[in-house]
């Protein structure tokens, strides 16, 4: 008979952690954002259930201490219990976001769950039928940052066990957008026997190598803010002996984040640009699932700028904003950024010797951080804005600019 | 860069018009209001920097269908330029052409404007009276930073741009304010992190709340174990309570037992087993007696039974008499069938009497008598009947037919006769034709030899010919009067044949002769050719005698024939008559024969001979069914007798036996017959049952005797072992057996009990517990009781803590307070952020134009300045002398020429407009340094004096001149174009003119 192990493998679960970059959505919406990251766990814990899964993976990150709500650890709790009824048992390991010193609320877990105790590479193993199936590697954070390479600390036990897995919940080296924590590259795990590397961390999902060994990040499993676009979930995983892993992505969110650009240089009125947005957007927009929507507006001309100064555009979206919305699967235009080619030269403006041209010479490297002090150091205020990256200067900059220029010329008069 | 000249196709109200604008740097364009001057402006600028569709689509002339036209330009760098747009070519793009030829796109005329857009045109070098309006509807204090703001620009937009960005900055944050957008949500953003810290604080409680429980449930655990340890110890006090007196009783049986001796003979439940063999024997007893009653009843009732019955001789005869039942009912329903084909014959025969309607009688029927050749008779009559009939018409015939043979051949005779020549007349002709035949015969021997000869040879042929046809056609004529005569047997068709026949021979024996006379004649020609006489008779003559003499002979001939064939007829006619005769004696014998058969059968006289036949069937038919009717009514008769003998019978038999019946048909007396056989059947049955019950009974009897015999051994052998003979020693044994047996299963029953509860003590302990004192017991029950009530009050105590515990625990687990307040603020948070950004757009904005205004003012300000206090000391005509920037503080300030300063707020409506005239051909003859393109001036003038006016004139007609800088004035004002002096004029209205 051969060996068959399968299981679900998901890490950065985020329990309750709220979204980030969304402004005066409806209650409702709100409600589902506050709600999405428990209905993607229940889903995650169902497709354990249907699948007759053997174990489920979590790697990490399975809520934020910081922001850690009871809630998040009941409902976990909860989650482990349906799972222990269809005796499917838990791996897990703590992570930068939940180290164990950091939790506030420890929870008793059913026995059908496994906790990797400490910083040191730990195993359990798996049984099947009384015979010893598949060994889980893995560490779990103790204090939020473990900065050390632990790939090397990772060897197997009982080579007579069919299936070595190992969790790591560390970050990809060339990986340059998050903290660098256990840190680890591609040929390092190449160089083990483990069958499968089970990665955490990182929540875009990628699959490093499809086989000898499998390594995965399965991202998170639902989007908390503009940059997770696209489907979250979970890997369904069966290793079988002496055949590839097979692998399937399961998409458990609820709400979904996405980039929306339309051109729409054809409308030259009002009433068009609502008809045009109205029909697009309902063209473009699937129904299967909840959205958020990030829309860029580009034209030739000056319509949207001009609507968008009289804040006409602003309550067309949040019309526009009704009408999807009121669908099973709303889809939410969460913010909307216009880009005009318009017919200012700037090019041409800037080497003038008029008063625009100094200004677009003289606002070229503008240090604005000065001009903010104002708000950004307020004592109150301070405490609640995020501090300006380098990236976000430059674009105010840039808008004041744009602004600027757009009052100077094209609307002159007025 | 200077205009040339438009040609306007089509634009506005300019239709097909020319301008030129060459010949002087400054040109002044007079024109009365609606003359089109505006639109003269708009059309250089829509050649220049072209129009967006609908703007286009208003500038639609319409008279005509043309929208566009031509501007030449001169650059110093290129030299003549033209530039052409049309409305529908390629979408209002320009077409530039150079002088060498060349032809360019839009882009390239944008490169050639070097930048200067049209905002930046319409800014610098173009202002009319409308900007000098705008001024005037600032607040006198915003005057100077409005004049600042448009000697920067070239118009307002700077300032009100400030003051809009400061507005909505102060709208958006306000360091200490509370009602600014930012303020409120900071305020907002503030309680919600607030409310989450007291919920998370709250929630941190969960931690402490869990090891209370865990601390509370230890507890518990203690509490409980202690109580069953107390509880253990009470069921104990109790159970030996309880089981005290059952102890006792054990020990007091035990003592008892010693005093009955070990063993005593008894059989095993022998009351039970005695009193059950006599319970099984009593009935079976009863049963016995029952049994032999029976038998003695069923004996009784079997001989009653068999005296009811008769002798076996009667129901054999009986039997019989049932039997012939069926022939009885066969007989009765054959005599029925008879009786309906009775009936039916008689009708038909009734029928067919009347049908026949020739007066026979049904009694005649009877005795009638048809002998068997009676029908052959009756035949032979219709026949020979028959045959007279035919016979006496054909004799009829044959007469008529005779007479009428005869009288046509009397009448043919009469007219023969009558047509005959008399004697003498026949005689004159033969002498004729002989002398003729005298006188030819001399003639023809000498004149005419050889045609006389051939004359005769003709004529003998002639007559062979006569012969042979003459000869042969009554021959063939008489050929159809034989057949005539042969078929009709009349001997005139004979007669005629053979006169017809005679004919044929007359005329060949004729012709004979006459071919012999030829030859004669022939043979005397070869003697006497020369004898020659003269004629007297001639030919005609000649021959008409012949021919006479022929029908003579002919005639002669055929009435010799008829005479013949009469003397035939009347010899027939005799014959015929004989043949009369002997018909006549037949008839007579026919009738005799006839009249005899109607002496036998007088009803045949009503029938026609004819019939005869046919009715001899149908009444031979006739007889027949009347004797078929007779023999079924002797049938019938037959039936009925037998019928009356069997009645006779019966009643015979009921005599014999001297029964008495009612019944006096025949079917109730065979009914009642068959009943009495039934009776006896039916007794006879019973009488066998009843020997089989007997037989049954007496079976059943031994049985019984047999069953009783055992049980009365089985009885025997109880006595035997009880070591007793009589049952009433029996039952006394049996009493003390009884006594000794209670009491062993009392003791059993107790040692059982007690083992119950106390199954691991001996004998001994448990003596010791009967032993104990039950007061004792009671007083340690009570220090348990007490015990026991003492824990379980601390261990509600504790549960009821514990349950608190666990209920805020789950309170705690259900509420979600806090999750819900770090999703709104979480959310509320970025829309501070969002705010936040926004101010500081607008912040860096509004720092970016003050910067940039104070590097402007820095770069440009002196020089235009400088320009500025010329220009203005122009126009007041040294009146103002010089012209100060503003500082941080103050604003524009003149000097005049005795050096006293003025500040812009203190200065005239006029002098305002001439200040900011001034302004404006500062900047834009500092601006053209590098933006070399014509200014546009429209009504700019409307508030100078007639003075300023002039000065005003000069000084463009100056600068014009001075700087090679093309001047446009647009104006409606006469008196401007008066004080032209070097400029160009031209007028538009009704057309161009150039002045």
């Amino acid at each position: 008979m051969t060996d068959e192990v399968s299981f679900i493998h998901a890490a950065d679960l985020h329990l309750d952690s709220p979204f980030k970059g969304l402004a005066h959505v409806p209650d409702f919406i709100l409600q589902e954002m506050q709600e999405s990251t428990f209905k993607a766990l229940n889903r995650l814990v169902q497709t354990a259930i249907d699948k007759k899964v053997d174990f489920v993976l979590l790697v990490g990150d399975l809520f934020d201490n910081e922001k850690q709500s009871l809630k998040a650890q009941v409902r976990l709790r909860q989650a482990f219990e349906q799972l222990e009824k269809h005796h499917i048992k838990v791996y897990m390991s703590y992570g930068n976001h939940d180290h164990i010193e950091g939790n506030v609320h420890p929870m008793s877990y059913p026995d059908n769950v496994f906790i990797f105790p400490n910083e040191g590479i730990t195993d359990f193993v798996y049984q099947k039928n009384g015979k010893d199936q598949a060994a889980i590697y893995g560490f779990s954070y103790e204090t939020q940052a473990v900065v050390e390479r632990k790939v090397n600390e990772y060897s197997i036990t009982d080579s007579k066990i069919p299936f070595h897995i190992a969790t790591l919940h560390g970050s990809l080296q060339t990986n340059t957008e998050h903290d660098t924590y256990a840190p680890f590259q591609i040929s390092e795990l190449q160089n083990t026997d483990f069958d499968y590397w089970a990665l955490g961390h990182i929540h875009k999902r990628t699959i490093l190598q499809e086989t000898d060994p499998t390594i995965i990040y399965p991202g998170n499993i639902q989007a908390r803010h503009r940059k997770e676009s696209g489907e979250k979930g979970c890997y369904y995983v069966k290793l079988r002996n002496q055949s590839a892993a097979d692998l399937s992505f399961v998409p458990l969110h609820t709400i979904e984040f996405k980039e929306v650009e339309l051109d729409v240089s054809e409308c030259t009125e009002v009433y068009q640009l609502e008809t045009f947005l109205q029909q697009k957007l309902q063209e473009l927009l699937p129904d299967t699932t909840s959205q958020f929507i990030y829309l860029t507006l580009t034209s030739d001309h000056q319509l949207l700028h001009q609507l968008d100064k009289d804040r006409v555009l602003e309550d067309m979206i949040s019309l526009l904003n009704e009408t999807l919305m009121n669908q099973e699967n709303w889809h939410y235009i969460a913010n909307y950024r216009i880009q005009e080619n318009t017919s200012i030269s700037y090019e041409t403006l800037y080497k003038g010797d008029h008063f625009v041209g100094v200004l677009l010479r003289q606002t070229e490297d503008t240090e604005i951080q000065t001009y903010l002090q104002e708000l950004y150091q307020h004592k109150q205020a301070r405490r609640y804005l995020d501090s300006l990256t380098e990236e976000e200067a430059q674009s105010i900059a840039e808008e004041a600019r744009e602004l600027l220029v757009t009052e100077l010329l094209v609307n002159r008069g007025e | 860069m200077k205009l040339l000249r438009a040609t306007i196709y089509g634009f506005g109200k300019w239709v097909d018009e020319s301008i030129d604008f060459s010949g002087a740097p400054f040109l002044c364009i007079h024109g009365e209001n609606e003359s089109g001057k505006s639109t003269l402006q708009q059309f250089i600028l829509f050649m220049l920097y072209g129009l967006p569709p609908k703007k286009r689509a208003f500038y639609q002339p319409k008279t005509s269908s043309k929208m566009g036209g031509v501007l030449t330009i001169w650059s110093p760098s290129i030299g003549e330029v033209t530039i052409e747009r049309f409305d529908h070519v390629r979408n209002g793009a320009a077409i530039c052409k150079t002088s060498n030829g060349q032809t360019y796109d839009e882009e390239w005329l944008i490169k050639l404007l070097n930048g200067m857009t049209l905002e930046t045109y319409q800014s610098i070098f173009s202002f009319s009276a409308v900007d000098l309006d705008v001024m005037k509807q600032m607040k006198g204090s915003d005057l100077s930073e409005v004049l600042f703001g448009i000697g920067l620009t070239g118009s307002a937009t700077i300032h009100q741009l400030e003051k809009r960005l400061d507005q909505e900055l102060s709208g958006l944050f306000k360091p200490y304010g509370k009602k600014p957008a930012l303020n409120e949500q900071l305020k907002v953003v503030d309680n919600l992190w607030k409310t989450s810290l007291e919920q998370k604080q709250k929630e941190s409680t969960y931690r402490s709340k869990k090891e209370q429980q865990h601390a509370l449930e230890t507890e518990m655990n203690h509490l409980e174990s202690q109580l069953t340890e107390n509880k253990k110890k009470e069921i104990d006090v109790d159970r030996h309570l309880q089981a005290l007196p059952m102890l006792q009783a054990y020990q007091q049986t035990r003592s008892q037992l010693k005093q009955y001796p070990e063993t005593i003979a008894f059989p095993e439940n022998g009351i039970e087993r005695l009193n059950q063999s006599k319970e099984t024997m009593l009935p079976l007893k009863s049963e016995l007696d029952l049994l032999q009653d029976k038998q003695q009843e069923y004996k009784a009732k079997q001989n009653e039974l068999r005296s009811e019955l008769y002798e076996k001789e009667v129901y054999e005869k009986v039997q019989q008499l049932v039997n012939q039942k069926q022939e009885l009912i066969d007989y009765q329903a054959e005599q029925t069938q008879l009786g309906e084909q009775i009936q039916q014959l008689d009708h038909q025969i009734e029928i067919e009497l009347q049908d026949m309607d020739i007066g026979i009688e049904r009694e005649y029927l009877e005795h009638i008598q048809l002998p068997f050749h009676l029908e052959r008779t009756w035949n032979e009559l219709k026949e020979e009947q028959k045959q007279l009939v035919s016979e006496k018409e054909q004799l009829q015939q044959e007469e008529t037919t005779i007479l009428k043979q005869k009288q046509y051949l009397e009448n043919q005779k009469e007219e023969k006769e009558s047509n005959l020549l008399e004697e003498d007349e026949l005689q004159e002709n033969k002498e004729r034709i002989q002398q003729y035949e005298k006188e030819q015969y001399i003639k023809y021997t000498e004149q005419q030899r050889t045609p006389q000869k051939e004359n005769w040879q003709e004529w003998k042929r002639k007559r062979k010919k006569t012969m042979q046809y003459g000869s042969s056609g009554a021959f063939i004529l008489s050929i159809p009067n034989m057949w005539l005569g042969i078929t009709m047997e009349n001997q005139f068709f004979y007669v005629v044949a053979g006169l017809l026949i005679l004919v044929a021979a007359g005329i060949a024996i004729w012709s004979y002769q006459s071919m012999k006379l030829a030859d004669t004649f022939l043979s005397e020609y070869q003697l006497n050719d020369v004898e020659k006489s003269a004629p007297s008779i001639s030919k005609a003559e000649k021959n008409k005698a012949v021919t006479l003499l022929d029908t003579q002979q002919q005639a002669l001939q055929d009435v010799q024939l008829i005479d013949d064939q009469l003397k035939k007829l009347t010899i027939q006619h005799m014959q015929l008559e004989e043949r009369t005769n002997s018909f006549q004696v037949k008839q007579n014998r026919f009738q005799d024969k006839l009249e005899e058969t109607y002496r036998d059968f007088p009803f045949l006289k009503r029938i026609a001979i004819t019939y005869w036949p046919s009715f001899y069937h149908s009444l031979k038919q006739l007889i027949n069914s009347n004797r078929q009717l007779q023999q079924i009514k002797n049938m019938v008769a037959k039936l009925e007798n037998w019928q009356q003998d069997f009645h006779q019978e019966i009643t015979q038999f009921y005599a014999e036996n001297s029964w008495n019946t009612n019944s006096q048909n025949l079917e109730e007396l065979i009914a009642e017959l068959e009943h009495l056989l039934e009776e006896a059947r039916y007794t006879k049955g019973l009488v066998t049952q009843y020997t089989k019950w007997i037989e049954e009974n007496v079976h059943r009897q031994r049985e019984l005797t047999k069953q009783i015999s055992i049980i009365e051994r089985e009885i025997e052998d109880l006595f035997q072992i009880a070591n007793v003979t009589t049952e009433e020693a029996f039952y006394e044994r049996a009493k003390v057996f009884q006594v000794k047996q209670q009491l062993v299963d009392k003791e059993n029953e107790l040692r059982l009990q007690l083992a119950s509860w106390y199954a691991d003590l001996d004998e001994n302990a448990l003596q010791a517990k009967a032993n104990t004192d039950a007061l004792l017991l009671e007083r340690k029950k009570e220090l348990i009781e007490q015990t026991i009530s003492q824990v379980e009050t601390t261990r509600e105590a504790t549960r009821q803590t514990l349950s608190e515990v666990k209920a805020d625990l789950q309170k705690m687990e259900e509420t979600e307070d806090y999750s819900t307040t770090i999703h709104r603020f979480s959310v509320e948070q970025e829309s501070l952020n969002r705010m936040a950004k926004e101010w500081a757009i607008r912040k860096t904005a509004k720092e970016m134009l003050t910067k940039t205004k104070h590097t402007y003012r820095d770069h440009y300000l002196d020089k235009i300045v400088a320009q500025t206090s010329t220009f203005f000391e122009a126009i007041t005509n040294g009146f103002y002398q010089r012209v100060f920037a503003p500082l941080e503080t103050k604003t524009f300030r003149v000097e005049t020429q005795d050096g006293i300063q003025y500040d812009v707020e203190e200065l005239s409506q006029g002098t305002m407009n001439q200040l900011y005239v001034a302004l404006r051909l500062a900047i834009g003859i500092i601006m053209s340094k590098k933006h070399h393109v014509p200014f546009m001036i429209d009504d700019a003038f409307v508030h100078f004096d007639d003075r300023r006016t002039i000065n005003v004139i000069g000084l463009l007609e100056n600068i014009s001149e001075k700087h090679n800088h093309q001047i446009i004035l647009f104006t409606c004002k006469e008196a401007i174009n008066h004080n032209i002096n070097l400029g160009k004029q031209i007028r538009i209205g009704n057309s161009v003119r150039i002045i």
